[in-house]
């Protein structure tokens, strides 16, 4: 909300089965996603995954091939883009280069109408969101990339838009702006209530920033959820590998039992129960672990780990220790007859207990394994 | 590396056959005699008054240059409506447009001369600045598409986009986002397509009349009488406006040149 209260409440957005097909290639299949007022939503996958359609379609530039769209419950399907009150900002800032800071700010509040009186005080006001109230008069060729991004923005929200979208706003930017960046858009759509939807392939910002993230992947919507959800419980593999740094273990037989799964390796055993009721018989599990759940002994103490039982493991060798800035990442190579190869993340202050060429016993609470299906492709 | 001696030696032999006969007309046309003499006895000029009190060539010179300029105009307008279907329009095929853009530099100026002068002794027309002007706007057609099909082909991404999300119709957008930042180049190829009204002879001469003549006419109509003083004036007057035109090109471009440097 507002502290001036003079903003409109963010929209509802609303897609209905959106496709959207070139000849024979189906860019979207069937995407529906419905986005709360004021809710900040990601579009995250690869590229080709049709992310970007998705946008441009919400956003009035391209027409799906069949769907609906509807904002506050008004269906826009057939709306063009120049009727819909959005504010867009793009990767390349795409200001108006032969306008200055002011004149591109005020552009949409000439187009949408709004009296000459009212739009020097929208304008200030816009500039001071995004901290560039003293560049009114520069080019954009005379900003910083970061500074043309500020300035995209404060034009794109001028106007109090109903819809805030957002194509990989931050992606021409280096990584630390891009951080104080995504950190600044939040709040700042926060304080006017938008509803926002943003394009990305960087997961971590789509982790950061937002309240849901849809991750798509060719064509289709693969899941729908908060971040922690997405994480926590992912809902295919693809979703798993996706999101974060994953050690996946594939079965070769399709879940019978519905009690528990099992899979055996040469040298390495895994046990999952948390998460069987998203699993239907005939689907193939899979379990997937993250680096950072793992801990590592001598290979000696292996009786004495396991005697507790409810752990999965891996016995091998330490093929690699690598430092990667606040953490190390270890290899353990398990050997035997599938190569099987086990990451695992420690924190860089913990005292590094294992050695390259060491034999060690990589364990983990069964608990701590994510439970999913093999993703149908 | 520096040019070698040879290479000097070179460029200035070739700058001198290139710029010689301007400057012998130029230098003859302050002749105070009654014959084209190289190099002056006297100089004086007594043909510079004549001609510029001569009704004649007076009546010439406005015929060239209000031909030139509607010429220009027309030739950007057209110039810049195909550039756009070429470089936005789906309908027909880009190849299409772009060799119909550049169409009227390969095709001989003679045949479109004819060509002209078929169809428009047909409609009637001929003998004034209106047609020739259209009739020379063919000619400029290509200048100015060439130059905005590469400044379309130069527009930033995205930004045409940008400015719909803005709330701005596709015909808003043109007008307020894409022809003003393809406006330098747009005049470039319109200076271009003047200049090259200004020194055209042949379309002039299938379309002249006794009572309407561009210069150059007039100076082709007088080579048959033996070239005079007043001749050579003439032609250095036509040259010091075309110096002055590319001077204007070479401005705009250097503006442009720094601007883009602006950008990176």
């Amino acid at each position: 909300m507002s502290h001036n209260g003079s903003t409109a409440p963010g929209t509802q957005v609303d897609l209905q089965g959106i496709s959207k097909r070139y000849g024979s290639f189906l860019a979207l299949d069937d995407v529906s996603i419905t986005i709360e007022p004021g809710e900040f939503v990601t579009l995250l996958g690869a590229s080709g995954s049709g992310k970007t359609t998705l946008l441009r379609i919400l956003a009035g530039f391209l027409q799906p091939t069949s769907g609906l769209i509807t904002l506050d419950a008004t269906d826009v399907t057939r709306v063009p883009v120049y009727k819909r009150n959005i504010g867009m900002v793009f990767q390349n800032y795409a200001l108006f280069p032969h306008m200055n800071v002011e004149k591109n700010i005020s552009f949409p509040l000439e187009m949408r109408k709004v009296p000459r009186a009212r739009r020097d005080e929208l304008i200030t006001g816009a500039l001071r969101a995004v901290h560039m109230e003293d560049f009114r008069r520069r080019l954009p060729r005379e900003l910083s990339g970061g500074q043309q991004q500020r300035v995209a923005l404060a034009r794109a929200i001028v106007t109090k838009p109903s819809i805030l979208l957002m194509d990989e706003p931050l992606g021409a930017l280096d990584r630390r702006l891009r951080e104080s960046m995504q950190i600044e858009i939040l709040k700042l759509s926060r304080e006017l209530g938008l509803t926002v939807v943003n394009v990305t392939h960087d997961q971590e910002e789509a982790f950061t920033m937002s309240d849901r993230i849809a991750l798509l992947s060719h064509g289709r919507l693969v899941q729908y959820s908060t971040p922690a959800e997405m994480y926590e419980k992912p809902n295919s593999s693809l979703v798993a590998e996706f999101v974060g740094e994953s050690n996946v273990f594939r079965s070769d037989e399709l879940v019978t039992d519905r009690s528990r799964v099992e899979i055996k390796g040469d040298t390495w055993h895994v046990a999952a129960e948390d998460g069987l009721e998203r699993l239907s018989p005939g689907d193939r599990p899979v379990v997937i672990v993250r680096p950072w759940s793992i801990s590592l002994t001598d290979a000696a103490d292996k009786t004495t780990v396991l005697a507790e039982g409810g752990r999965s493991h891996l016995e091998g060798t330490v093929s690699a220790v690598i430092y990667a800035g606040e953490s190390r990442k270890i290899i353990v190579h398990g050997g035997g007859d599938d190569r099987r190869e086990l990451i695992v993340r420690q924190p860089i202050e913990t005292e590094l207990n294992v050695a390259v060429g060491e034999r060690v016993l990589a364990h983990w609470p069964s608990v701590k394994n994510l439970l999913t299906k093999e993703h149908a492709a | 590396m520096r040019p070698s001696k040879f290479t000097i030696a070179f460029g200035i032999l070739l700058a001198i056959f290139l710029v010689a006969p301007t400057i012998i007309v130029t230098v003859t046309s302050f002749s105070a005699g009654e014959i084209i003499q190289f190099p002056l006895k006297e100089a004086s000029l007594r043909w510079y008054e004549e001609i510029l009190t001569d009704r004649g060539w007076l009546q010439a010179f406005g015929n060239s240059l209000l031909v030139g300029l509607f010429a220009a105009l027309l030739a950007a307008v057209f110039g810049v409506s195909i550039a756009f279907m070429a470089a936005r329009g789906t309908a027909v095929p880009r190849r299409l447009i772009v060799n119909a853009g550049i169409g009227p530099i390969l095709i001989p100026v003679v045949v479109i001369a004819i060509g002209i002068y078929m169809v428009f002794s047909r409609l009637g027309l001929g003998g004034d600045v209106p047609s020739l002007a259209i009739a020379h706007s063919v000619i400029g057609i290509p200048f100015v598409f060439i130059n905005s099909l590469a400044a379309f082909a130069a527009l930033e991404e995205n930004v045409e986009d940008a400015a719909l999300a803005c709330g701005a119709s596709r015909a808003v957008t043109l007008f307020r986002i894409v022809l003003p930042q393809i406006a330098p180049s747009v005049l470039v190829g319109s200076l271009l397509a003047f200049g090259s009204s200004w020194d055209e002879v042949i379309v002039a001469q299938f379309l002249n009349t006794p009572g309407f003549r561009t210069i150059p006419v007039v100076i082709w109509g007088q080579m048959r009488e033996g070239i005079q003083p007043s001749t050579a004036a003439v032609g250095t007057l036509l040259t010091l406006i075309s110096m002055v035109v590319f001077i204007v090109i070479a401005l705009v471009n250097l503006n442009r040149g720094r601007r883009r440097q602006g950008v990176a």
